[in-house]
């Protein structure tokens, strides 16, 4: 019995952690993208920043 | 100035994209853009990993965790079976699953590493900004000793930081070397909102060397603050230095024709001939002042000019 509980448990695990996994890293961020973030995070506050 | 020193700069270090130059130290966990081996922070040596590996690192952590703790409910499961059969399934289930698990988490790392890269920069900015400053005061001290080093460290921490003064240092700098043909130099990144005079001098000395460094960008700079550098002791040298270094296109002849207009009396009789040449062998174009003002030049000083008489050699850019 506690096998089924632990294999049903084992799914339920499988399941929820692939659906997070997925659901918070479905787009890749472009590397053009990650070049304009880091820039504006440490200029942002520089009134010389252009974006 | 006198006491300028001759350098030889080490070529910049190029990366696809900026933030491929920041890294940070495994031990101290602190930021830098330098090139050394060492950590600047803490001086120990081969610590230093890119963004990506952290990234990655803390990324294939979440992963292993997950294939871990799916591993312990499959051994579970069996350490339960009351049945050799129900020991088998649960084995074959396990491993079923985990496979599952280990194949989405496979599929979709690159897109978790470069969200994570996304999260740190967010995340770690504070940090990262503590980090350049301190690069930025290293930079700062060595330069007391090492001019040619502390601007190569300004130059890539200026990739980062976008900020007049840092620019302003550059120059300063620029400015202590003996300029020449074969160095690596750049314009536009110095490139500032407000007037500076260094900055000025160091165009009119590119203006001599390496005038494919002017570009639209700072044409429109000069065009800003031409009184101011008309102004300045050397004005009219810079102005028509850049004035020639315009003439080394058609599009900008075109573009900046009254400003080319203004100097081109003082322009030296090559790139006179030049700029003589684009004109008067594109007639359908609307040359307006900068033509007339060609022509007067052109009767007044070098009508007999033999080389004047000869055909132009077609080139898009001298």
């Amino acid at each position: 019995m506690i096998t089924y509980v632990c294999l049903a448990i084992l799914l339920l695990f499988v399941t929820v952690r692939s659906f997070i996994f997925w659901r918070r890293n479905k787009d890749l961020v472009p590397p053009q993208e990650l070049d304009q973030t880091l820039i504006y995070q440490i200029n942002r506050e520089s009134d010389q920043y252009e974006q | 100035m006198n006491n300028k020193i001759p350098v030889q700069l080490r070529p910049p270090r190029h990366t696809k994209y900026v933030y491929e130059k920041l890294r940070i130290c495994k031990h101290c966990q602190r930021y830098t853009i330098l090139y050394d081996e060492q950590c600047p922070t803490c001086d120990k040596s081969g610590g230093l990993i890119s963004l990506r590996s952290k990234a990655a690192a803390q990324v294939q952590r979440s992963i292993r965790n997950d294939r871990l703790i799916a591993l312990l409910i499959t051994l579970v499961s069996i350490f339960f079976g009351r049945t050799f059969q129900e020991m088998a399934l649960a084995l074959v289930a396990g491993l079923l699953l985990t496979s599952v698990l280990i194949y989405v988490q496979h599929r979709i790392k690159p897109q978790a590493i470069s969200k994570e890269l996304n999260r740190i920069f967010m995340r770690d900015r504070q940090q990262i900004i503590n980090g350049l400053i301190a690069n930025l005061d290293w930079a700062a001290a060595i330069g007391k000793e090492n001019k040619a080093l502390s601007y190569e460290m300004m130059r890539e921490i200026a990739t980062l930081v976008h900020d007049d003064s840092i620019r302003s240092l550059q120059i300063m700098l620029l400015q202590s070397f003996v300029l020449r043909k074969d160095m690596d130099l750049e314009l536009e990144p110095l490139l500032q909102k407000r007037f500076d005079p260094d900055l000025v001098e160091y165009i009119g000395e590119l203006s001599k060397i390496k005038r494919d460094l002017i570009k639209d960008k700072t044409f429109r700079y000069i065009l800003k603050y031409e009184q101011h550098i008309a102004s300045m002791s050397r004005g009219s040298e810079i102005l028509s230095g850049v004035a020639a270094a315009a003439v080394r296109q058609k599009r900008y002849c075109l573009t900046y024709a009254d400003f080319i207009a203004r100097y081109c009396r003082l322009l030296p009789k090559e790139r006179f001939l030049r700029l003589y040449r684009v004109v008067s062998g594109n007639p359908q174009d609307n040359w307006g002042v900068l033509g007339e003002e060609v022509a007067r030049i052109f009767t007044e000083k070098y009508q007999w000019d033999a080389d004047f008489q000869q055909p132009a050699i077609r080139s898009n850019s001298i």
